[in-house]
């Protein structure tokens, strides 16, 4: 392997455990604040991809980055409100639910765009590549992790010094308590469910010009990232990021070095992790 | 009156526990609910905060007002935000975060928009908390915990507080503490209802005291004029 080729299939790596990240960090939020398993969250992945097929066509792709993830948010409310009968019931009520929701939207985007799968093509600014340190790396790479690292750092920022952040956090050990101090809980499981769903939609705007995506992959996806939210820790929101990263690295130099095992590597390092620690490697033992 | 509740029933699931509370505590006043362990007073705080609903199984009947308004069938946030601190027993602050972030997720202006209360008057109230910052919740001693709870409360700028056993678990120098922290907020003009077991404690903080028994007002008197004898027929000392 030449240096070269090292940096290249390690920026490769980065930028799809951030991607990765961007539908794991929405999973996670609403496990942490919400006490739910969305099972759904990989068709709002692809409803982002497929959203960004047609809005982009129209306004371009950098418009869709923001105008996408809202859209699917707003979808996002929506099923929130059809969670909330279900509520304080059995998880698997739930998971039947979101797991459904999936099933419909992975159809609705079949009756909208057809099966034939389809690849967006970059804007000019996008496309290429760039010299760094006499290395070429791909532009759309490097932005992809510019846009996920900043988008990491905003949500970061949400749960640890807003308000919100610290109702989540709050949320997580005493709901009962935290609606005494007059929070309407529902409306913060709204807000929270929307972030996250939004967050998805993010990384499926980002997978638009990259992978071709069947509608029905909507289902599928989400076991591929399974692994991420189990190594990072399933209530650890911090562990998401991380983990992704550690997952995409294992990913891109796995493809290399081990191509016949590729595609049993993500779940194979899961399996080493929870041995280690079920809580999620990057999940703080007591104390501090 | 600021509070009345008339005939309150409360049950958990299928046991009633609440059989007709009738009691009522005047602006600016310190209530105290007496009573030995298990009696209710917990539940009628409970009740008041909008906790027995049938969400949780549970069910209320009668008649709740605060400030003229009827609390029965509001929910708790709704409850809360009409004024009314609730600092419940066995403190519930949030184990994860911080004592400042435990302060700063309650912060509210009250309804009158009033801030009187904010992170630095609090502090000054209680200067331990202030040290205290920025240690996580569940790294606070018990005494620390409970101003942390009655602190949190006060963030929401209320009309009035709930104080659920506060004097429960500590070490007789800081329920003195506790004592003299409770005369300071009534002399704040805050109304307050306390729940608790120690009536020297409650002879200190209240000028009103209500006795209950098996979920029922079984006496009504000055907490100063509490004779020997009624504290012993009903609270056992
Ligand atoms: N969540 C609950 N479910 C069922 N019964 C309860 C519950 N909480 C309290 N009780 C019962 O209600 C009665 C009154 O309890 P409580 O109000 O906590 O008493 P106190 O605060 O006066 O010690 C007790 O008999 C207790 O066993
Ligand atoms: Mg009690």
């Amino acid at each position: 392997m030449t240096v070269s080729f090292f940096f290249q299939t390690l920026i490769s790596g980065i930028s799809n455990g951030m991607v990765s990240y961007l539908m794991i960090a929405g999973v996670s939020l609403i496990i942490s604040g919400m006490s739910m398993v969305n099972f759904g969250q990989g068709a709002f992945y692809v409803l982002g991809t497929y959203l960004t097929y047609t809005i982009a066509a129209k306004i371009g792709f950098v418009p869709s980055l923001i105008l996408v993830p809202i859209l699917v948010a707003g979808i996002g409310y929506f099923v929130e409100k059809a969670t909330r009968p279900l509520f304080g019931k059995d998880m698997l009520y739930i998971m039947l639910l979101t797991y459904g929701v999936a099933y419909m939207l992975c159809d609705i985007i079949v009756m909208f765009w057809g099966y034939s799968i389809r690849l967006l093509s970059l804007p000019a600014f996008l496309n290429g590549g760039v010299k760094i340190v006499g290395i070429k790396f791909p532009v759309y790479y490097i932005f992809e992790i510019v846009i996920s690292g900043i988008t990491a750092f905003a949500f970061w920022l949400m749960i640890n010094k807003t308000k919100l952040g610290m109702l989540t956090r709050a949320i997580i050990s005493d709901r009962p308590m935290v609606a005494n101090l007059g929070v309407n809980v529902n409306q913060m499981f709204s807000v929270l469910f929307m972030i996250g769903i939004g967050i998805a939609g993010l990384g499926g705007v980002l997978n638009a010009p990259v992978t071709g995506m069947s509608p029905k992959e909507g289902l599928s996806i989400f076991g591929n990232v399974m692994p991420i939210l189990c190594i990072g820790g399933l209530r650890n929101m911090d562990g998401c990021l991380p983990a992704a990263l550690l997952v995409g690295l294992v990913n891109a130099f796995g493809a290399v070095y081990l191509p016949q095992y590729y595609n049993v590597l993500p779940a194979a390092l899961m399996v080493i992790c929870m041995f280690i620690n079920p809580k999620g490697i990057f999940t703080r033992r007591e104390g501090r | 009156m600021i509070l009345e509740l008339k005939e309150v029933h409360g049950y958990y699931d299928k046991s009633h526990i609440l059989n007709g509370v009738t009691l009522s505590v005047g602006q600016g006043t310190s209530v105290c609910l007496l009573g030995r362990n298990g009696v209710g007073k917990s539940t009628t705080m409970k009740t008041i905060m909008g906790m027995l609903n049938p969400k949780e199984h549970c069910k209320t009947e009668g008649s709740m007002k605060f400030d003229g308004k009827e609390l029965a069938g509001m929910k708790s946030h709704s409850i809360a935000r009409l004024g009314i601190a609730y600092v419940p027993q066995g403190r519930h602050i949030f184990p994860t975060l911080s004592t400042e972030e435990n302060l700063k997720v309650a912060a509210r202006a009250g309804v009158d928009g009033s801030c009187k209360w904010n992170l630095e008057t609090v502090y000054t109230f209680f200067p331990r908390l202030e040290e205290r910052k920025d240690s996580k919740g569940d790294k606070l001693s018990g005494g620390e915990k409970q101003m942390l709870a009655v602190a949190r409360g006060l963030m929401q700028n209320p009309k009035m507080m709930l104080l659920d056993e506060i004097t429960e678990g500590l070490a007789p120098i800081i329920v003195d503490q506790l004592a003299s922290m409770v005369q300071n907020l009534v002399a704040e003009g805050v109304t307050i209802l306390i729940a608790e077991q120690n009536v020297k404690f409650a002879m200190k903080v209240s000028s009103d005291c209500y006795i209950l028994e098996r979920g029922a007002i079984v006496h009504h008197q000055a907490t100063k004029e509490l004779t020997a004898e009624t504290r012993k027929k009903y609270l056992g000392l």
